[in-house]
């Protein structure tokens, strides 16, 4: 009881929200008496197919090991230490069922949905696939108990992955530009998935509109929403300059330098959207183009940044401005004077930059 | 007549619409100085306005010819501060933050593999600032505060979180640094840093000799 409390109640407390979007997913997206045929046909198109089968087993692995994380992270803190000297001592047959029965509870939900799915591509003749899941789904359980047991016996024991982190930490030096990249994949994963999946879907369906004519301004009205997706990692980054990089207006960096950092971060954090974008019009659009719309999100990200910089700028007057440009490049776009938007943007966001970047003080509810 | 280290001019610094700091002038020569004042007075203030972290009203000289407003770049590479709680994003490492003032700041007096042996950091400095204690944190701030050829070196409350094997070791850095590559210190603290230091209070919203 006690342990399902400290591991089985905290992980799907912790992670209700993901287990709601599965859910929704899974079972909220058609009609419930259309959700046998869905499950059906889905389980049909990835036993029936081993690349599809290999991408879904690729799943369930990074699902188990996000529940193996989370046990180790429990036992790794220090107020379940205890742990050590109760789970630790447990041997024999009682040890293992323990683990076991622990790991399941966490498992449950893909292992579940794994069995169905062999019995299915079993009953459809799918003989293989259907044992490739049931080895899978072996290896999946039992696998993560030496992991567990391996962290009882040595609690100190330094992971492959912390030994990885400190060869890292030691070769490669975190340049100044990438911080709040290195932020975000840190500890605002969240944030940044949200936004890069947003991204994505946008151009995906952006470019599902033009599959009779080619028209470069349908793409930047895509790029548009983008960059309005976008626009609240931006306003987090001045939050995080202003809680933990207080030192960095005391570096003698030429401003120049500053800015053009500031468009290296947002060029690496568009990076994805951007190659997405090229991809999926690799056949109709021209270089030019790309460039154009890259630049457009690029600069726009830059602009939100340096607005930033104003006196008492709060969440409300930022995000009216970002409506505000959005709107004036969207009609500036639909009149094909997009360069001249890109040229405006950037004299506007250096300006900007140049004028306020010593002058800014951050809120002083963020200095306490 | 000698030009001053530094040299404050008509400092307003205003929180709002209030004034928290009003110097009218402020000239410190070559030396050692210790600035008191109570809580809340506006020692760390400041700090943070001569070393050009937060903006204010006026003017700042470093050796009469360097402004700290019309040349930020170059008032910023002589004038070195540490904070009192340093704060640093948890995933950085000590090395990253070596390295980028190192970068920036330039070739410092003393080779920085030297200092970081001194200040006894080479066990941790690889490791991210989340596993850091106040302590480290705090010996690492002060060994970015001697990077680079500075003219002027702030610390703010150096002595606070330091362990007792330490100390010794700040106060020698502070001598060293003075009288070998002849920087000017200005440090709060509640205790006196060197012997020969010369006093500043905040009183009034003003700093003054005492």
């Amino acid at each position: 009881m006690a342990l399902s409390k400290i591991f089985t109640t905290r992980f799907y407390a912790k992670n209700t929200g993901f287990f709601l979007v599965i859910f929704y997913f899974f079972f909220g997206i058609v009609p419930g008496g259309q959700l046998p045929s869905y499950h059906f046909t889905l389980i049909k198109g990835f036993t029936g197919s081993p690349g599809f089968l290999a991408l879904v087993c690729l799943l369930w692995l990074l699902y188990n090991l996000k529940c193996i994380a989370f046990i180790i992270n429990i036992l790794s803190t220090k107020e379940h230490s205890f742990l050590y000297g109760t789970l630790g001592i447990l041997e024999g047959n009682a040890r293992w069922r323990t683990w076991i029965w622990l790991h399941l509870t966490l498992y449950a939900p893909v292992l579940i949905y794994s069995l169905v799915s062999a019995g299915v591509a079993l009953k459809l003749g799918f003989h293989i696939a259907a044992l490739v899941i049931m080895l899978f789904s072996l290896l999946m359980v039992i696998a993560p108990l030496w992991i567990y047991v391996h962290k009882m016996k040595h609690p100190g024991t330094v992971f492959m992955l912390y030994r990885w982190q400190q060869w890292f930490n030691r070769t490669i030096r975190k340049p100044l530009w990438s911080f709040y990249g290195h932020e975000l994949l840190n500890n605002n994963m969240r944030s940044l998935a949200i936004a890069k999946i947003a991204s994505a879907l946008i151009i995906i369906v952006t470019c599902s509109f033009m599959t009779d004519k080619y028209d470069e301004r349908v793409l930047l009205v895509g790029i548009l929403v983008c960059a309005l997706a976008q626009s609240v990692l931006v306003y987090n980054h001045r939050r995080f300059d202003d809680l933990y990089l207080s030192l960095l207006p005391q570096l003698p960096v030429p401003l120049w330098k500053r800015y053009l950092q500031m468009g290296g971060l947002y060029l690496a954090l568009i990076a994805p959207e951007s190659i997405l974008l090229i991809y999926k019009t690799w056949q109709q659009a021209a270089p030019i183009h790309w460039v154009m719309l890259i630049t457009s999100n690029l600069s726009l990200l830059m602009l939100f940044r340096s607005i930033l910089y104003f006196p008492r700028i709060d969440q409300d007057k930022y995000f009216r401005w970002v409506l505000i440009i959005i709107v004036a490049i969207l009609f500036m776009g639909l009149a094909r004077i997009y360069w001249y938007g890109i040229l405006g943007m950037q004299a506007l966001a250096g300006i900007i930059f140049y004028n306020r970047y010593y002058r800014y003080e951050a809120p002083l509810e963020k200095v306490d | 007549m000698a030009s001053h280290v530094i040299n404050l001019q008509q400092v307003v610094k205003s929180y709002h619409d209030s004034v928290v700091l009003d110097i009218p002038g402020l000239e410190l020569d070559y030396g050692v100085y210790w600035l008191l004042g109570g809580n809340g007075a506006g020692k760390t203030t400041s700090m943070k306005v001569m070393a050009g972290l937060i903006p204010f009203q006026g003017d700042i000289l470093l050796d009469s010819t360097i402004s700290c407003n019309k040349q930020p770049v170059q008032y910023r590479r002589y004038v070195n501060y540490a904070e009192a709680e340093p704060l640093y994003p948890g995933f950085i490492t000590g090395s990253d933050l070596v390295a980028l003032y190192v970068k920036t700041k330039g070739k410092g007096f003393r080779e920085v593999q030297e200092m970081i042996d001194l200040l006894g950091l080479g066990s941790f400095i690889h490791r991210p600032v989340s596993s850091y204690s106040s302590g480290m944190l705090k010996k690492v701030s002060l060994l970015l505060a001697f990077t680079g050829r500075p003219k002027v070196i702030l610390l703010d409350e150096p002595l606070i979180t330091l362990d007792t094997q330490s100390l010794p070791l700040l106060y020698t850095l502070v001598e060293e640094f003075h009288q070998q590559y002849g920087v000017t210190f200005c440090i709060t603290s509640h205790q006196p840093v060197t012997a020969g230091s010369v006093r500043l209070q905040v009183q009034d919203k003003n700093i003054v000799k005492i």
